[in-house]
């Protein structure tokens, strides 16, 4: 009986013209982006390419003495691109492609009665590049854009806004409009369960749905594919199948909320406006309103206060050692104490910058992951998140990229240190020349930054919006489910 | 005969669920958005404001005319509550150097925010009319005539000797009055809220300002209620009117707009062979000018015990910062020789007078680049933000959120005023300069004998453009909308005219 009901309406949406104009719609917006990803990601991954190119020959020529790699670091460390930045591009304009590991080669001056020297700072990473700790307040570096602000149309977008709408669209009336017509007393006068009926109802409008979001997927994919631009591996294909279900799985849940509107009031254009009404709020309004509620939420440093406690932190530590120091450090194996003192001091420095910017960044990130967490009522938001998580975009993904330069980092850290004991010749205090192996190192054995696309941790990011779906749609589901049940038929 | 009409489809739509729904949604979004938006333009105030007391202090302690270099910042426009605009995604805080004619891209952002906040789009209360009022405008236009004509009382109103024009314009009339009815009452509640913060204040032009937004406003709503009347006559079946008006409207509000404009962003490139050629130029510049004090000091050598006296030495500071290509600038060079050993005192004339000798060559280089600079950029990038701008144009919702970003000044136009007045500031920085021969005397470089004084220099002081300039921005596209009304309002008469009932 319910393959009669879906048969039913299935034939009446399809002929339907809502049927024609959603197909229509989605159709157009998958290729366009289509077409406009593969042009944006052949630049974006020339750009990868070459900046890690030019970075490794930066490199290269750093290899002609191991203090220069102690002093200067590994230089920038590039993010790379998602070749699934057409599901979502999750704001990537706006985040930062890399990661710099380089020195200002700021000096600090040491001097007593008859002697003085000087402390070049070592190496840190700067998130964002270019982020001088001296000058935090005055500048953000930011593309500066002057063009018209715009929302891009990828498929997180095609899912978030169109197929709640088109959701809601097929179903505001399935229940009052049938009602209205007294063909819902017909059919419930034969033998067929309530159950039935919404299931049947259910089904009908998720399959229309799933029609045009099928074909928009297949004929996008197969554009990129066929144009060879992008490789896709068998962890891609994996990915973009979960996109798809996470897809289907947002528009059931606004199927679900269109029979329930309907089943619960006696017209079909008061059942409408309460439903663009909800649509509006939790799909347009909420996800950007609350976002900005997150700075009020979680307070984080200042600026300003932030330069302050930069500057006190290190000046503190630099009285600390400077007044241990008793003479300049100098060059012979084994290290004076002075020189030992001054290796420390160097590298204390870097490790308390390093910890200090982290923290920073760490607290701003803080205020925006609230501010995601708020938006999460809304599932507009939460499957906006559960694309970035999947196709690698957006911020868990460069949160994930963060880390993996701060491990890289360390072991770059490890590798001087190591290539420094196996010079016998050195006095082993690594961070300043005047302990530090000067000679040349093999460029192959140095430790190359390479940013890895885990499927694990993309997963891991996405797995609470996923549940959190899935939570919305089994609430939504009961409740219409328990709505049509004891709803009356007049 | 039409007042009844009238009377009856405002009565009509007054009692409907819809309206109930558009007031208390339109009413509760303007409060949540108004709080939201005032919070932040205090923030973006006190920002401002610290930013400012920070540059008069840096400015009152600066001791020789080189390194008078005084920062300026944008406040932030009040009117951004109802269309933010470019007001916060330009830069704020500029330096004014005599050796650059600054533009747009040398302004940076002082770092209030959270600099991952961007990822949340903003949004105003233009906003809300521009998506949910629009939203509910059609649903009270859909059934308008479709649905009388399903119901049959189309025919029996049509049986009576009215005319069906009047018939028309009583719909049209009847729903614009209870769609401005929330709409005004929006404006109130957020006029309320926002002068009794007290931190905002509104001059007499800001409300006329606001009443062209108003204005704007109504000619929109009206705009997109005619559309949906439009499918309403077109259409045989209330439901066709409904799928076709709500399609249109997805297209027009939610998807033309940012399509257009990424299309523009990621087809054309911001670079052209002008470009180049301006490039070029401002290179021979550049090196015509190093050239010219190099070979001043060639030929003026001065010699001394320890070698060659250099006026360059010491208190270099190299500034460089900008945006992508068009960087290249006049280096600045400021200098505060604060103690002169008494031997070398006797070289203090040779360097006023390389002083003297050079620094009006780099003034005048400077501007030379400033004229190359500017068209260039204006080249780069405006010519792109306009294009953008012109293909936007075929959707009522953009042509409305830009003719109110031109009413509240938060306009590209709005945001670049500030630009112009800062290049005016420092026009008068330099005529300043010599006034007071600052660039052949010996404060110039050094300030051994005391620091300059500061009295008499002119203060930076930005007003943001007066209403006229403001309204005649917004007239294109409010002449659009208007024209867009009046073709939808005819086009819907001749199809209901010669419509069979």
């Amino acid at each position: 009986m319910i393959f009669h009901i879906v048969k039913r309406e299935l034939y009446d949406h399809l002929s339907s013209l809502r049927f024609a104009l959603t197909t229509l719609l989605i159709l157009i917006l998958m290729i366009v982006n289509a077409v406009t990803y593969l042009g944006e990601y052949k630049q974006r991954i020339g750009q990868y390419r070459k900046r890690t190119r030019d970075s490794q020959d930066r490199l290269k020529a750093r290899c002609d003495s191991l203090y220069h790699l102690v002093l200067r670091g590994p230089g920038n460390l590039q993010k790379k691109p998602s070749p699934l930045s057409f599901c979502t591009d999750g704001g990537e304009k706006l985040l930062f492609g890399e990661v710099e590991g380089s020195t200002a080669g700021r000096t600090r001056f040491w001097s007593n009665r008859d002697a003085s020297s000087e402390f070049t700072e070592i190496w840190d990473l700067k998130y964002p590049p270019n982020y001088d700790l001296l000058f935090i307040s005055e500048t953000i570096p930011r593309e500066r854009s002057i063009m018209p602000e715009y929302i891009k149309i990828d498929w997180g977008f095609v899912t978030a806004v169109l197929l709640s709408f088109t959701g809601i669209l097929f179903t505001f009336d399935a229940i009052s409009g049938e009602q209205e017509r007294g063909t819902l007393r017909l059919m419930l006068a034969n033998s067929i369960s309530r159950n039935t009926v919404i299931c049947g109802k259910f089904l009908s409008a998720f399959f229309t749905i799933a029609i045009p979001v099928l074909i928009g997927v297949i004929v996008s994919t197969s554009i990129i594919y066929l144009s060879e631009a992008v490789q896709f591996k068998g962890s891609h294909w994996m990915r973009l199948g979960f996109i798809v279900c996470v897809a289907l799985i947002y528009t059931s849940i606004f199927i679900f909320l269109g029979l329930l509107v309907s089943s619960r009031v006696k017209e079909s254009s008061t059942s409408l406006a309460i439903l663009l009404l909800i649509w509006t709020v939790w799909v347009v309004l909420m996800p950007s309103a609350l976002g900005s509620l997150g700075n009020r939420l979680q307070s984080r440093p200042t600026p300003k206060e932030f330069m302050a406690q930069v500057q006190d932190s290190r000046e503190d530590l630099q009285t600390r050692y400077f007044a241990r120091i008793k003479e300049p450090p100098r060059q012979e194996s084994p290290a004076t104490i002075a020189t030992a003192l001054g290796a420390e001091y160097v590298n204390k420095d870097a490790e308390l910058r390093d910890r200090l910017r982290a923290g920073y960044l760490f607290a701003e990130l803080r205020q925006i992951q609230i501010a995601r967490s708020l938006t999460r009522i809304s599932p507009a938001a939460v499957v906006q998140y559960a694309f970035e998580g999947l196709a690698g975009t957006g911020l868990p993904r460069h949160l994930d990229f963060i880390s993996q330069t701060r491990q890289y980092a360390k072991q770059f850290r490890q590798f001087l240190i190591d290539t420094d004991r196996s010079d016998p010749d050195s006095p082993h205090a690594v961070g300043i020349p005047e302990g530090t192996s000067q000679k040349p190192v093999n460029f192959d054995a140095v430790p190359k930054f390479e940013d890895q696309h885990r499927f694990g941790t993309d997963l891991n990011a996405a797995i609470i919006d996923l549940l959190l779906l899935i939570m919305f749609l089994l609430v939504l589901f009961v409740s219409t489910f328990l709505s049509f049940l004891r709803m009356e038929i007049g | 005969m039409f007042l009844v009409l009238l009377k009856r489809e405002i009565l009509a739509h007054l009692i409907t669920f819809r309206f109930a729904v558009t007031v208390i949604a339109c009413l509760l979004l303007v409060v949540i958005t108004t709080l939201i938006r005032i919070d932040d333009y205090e923030k973006r105030l006190a920002g401002y404001n610290t930013a400012r007391n920070a540059n008069r202090e840096e400015l009152l302690s600066t001791r020789t005319y080189s390194f008078l270099m005084p920062k300026v910042d944008r406040p932030p426009n009040p009117l951004s509550i109802f269309n933010a605009g470019m007001d916060n995604r330009l830069g704020n805080t500029l330096r004014i150097y005599y050796t650059n004619v600054p533009v747009l891209w040398d302004a940076q952002t002082h770092s209030s925010g959270n600099t991952f906040i961007d990822h949340f789009y903003r949004i105003d209360l233009i906003f809300i009319f521009q998506f949910v009022l629009s939203l509910l405008a059609l649903l009270f236009a859909y059934d308008a005539i479709a649905g009388e004509r399903e119901t049959g009382t189309m025919r029996l109103t049509l049986s009576n000797s009215v005319r069906r024009g009047s018939i028309l314009a009583s719909k049209y009339l009847g729903a614009m009055t209870c769609l401005i009815l929330p709409l005004i009452m929006s404006f109130i509640i957020a006029l309320i809220w926002i002068v009794s913060t007290g931190s905002i204040v509104f001059s007499g032009n800001d409300f006329l300002r606001i009443a062209g937004i108003l204005l704007t406003s109504i000619i929109y709503l009206s705009a997109i209620y005619l559309i949906g009347l439009f499918f309403s006559a077109w259409a045989s079946r209330t439901a066709t009117a409904l799928m076709l008006s709500l399609f249109v409207w997805v297209v027009l509000v939610l998807v033309y707009p940012s399509l257009s404009v990424s299309l523009i962003d990621q087809l054309t490139s911001p670079v052209d062979s002008r470009i180049f050629s301006a490039e070029k130029a401002i290179r021979q510049t550049l090196n015509t000018v190093t050239k010219k004090g190099q070979e001043y000091l060639k030929n003026n050598r001065i010699e001394d015990e320890s070698g060659k006296f250099n006026p360059e030495e010491n208190w270099q500071l190299h500034i460089g910062i900008g945006d992508g290509r068009i960087a290249m600038r006049i280096e600045f060079k400021a200098y505060d020789w604060y103690a002169i050993h008494p031997e070398s005192e006797k070289f203090i004339p040779h360097v006023i007078r390389y002083h003297q000798f050079l620094t009006p060559l780099r003034f005048q280089a400077a501007e030379k680049i400033g004229l190359l600079r500017l068209p260039a950029l204006e080249q780069l990038r405006f010519r792109r933000a306009r294009i953008a701008r012109n293909l936007l144009r075929l959707s009522p919702a953009a042509m409305y959120n830009l003719a109110t970003q031109a009413w509240a000044g938060t306009d590209l136009y709005g945001v670049e005023d500030f630009f112009q007045t800062v290049r005016q500031y420092r026009r008068t920085l330099v005529n300043y300069f010599y006034d007071k021969d600052a660039f052949s005397s010996r404060q110039w470089f050094a300030s051994d004998k005391g620091a300059i004084d500061l009295d008499d220099l002119p203060r930076f002081v930005y007003q943001r453009a007066d209403l006229w300039t403001n309204a005649s921005r917004a007239l294109p596209d409010l002449q659009l909308l208007l024209l867009l009304n009046v073709a939808l309002f005819l086009l819907t008469f001749a199809i209901f005219v010669r419509q069979e009932i």
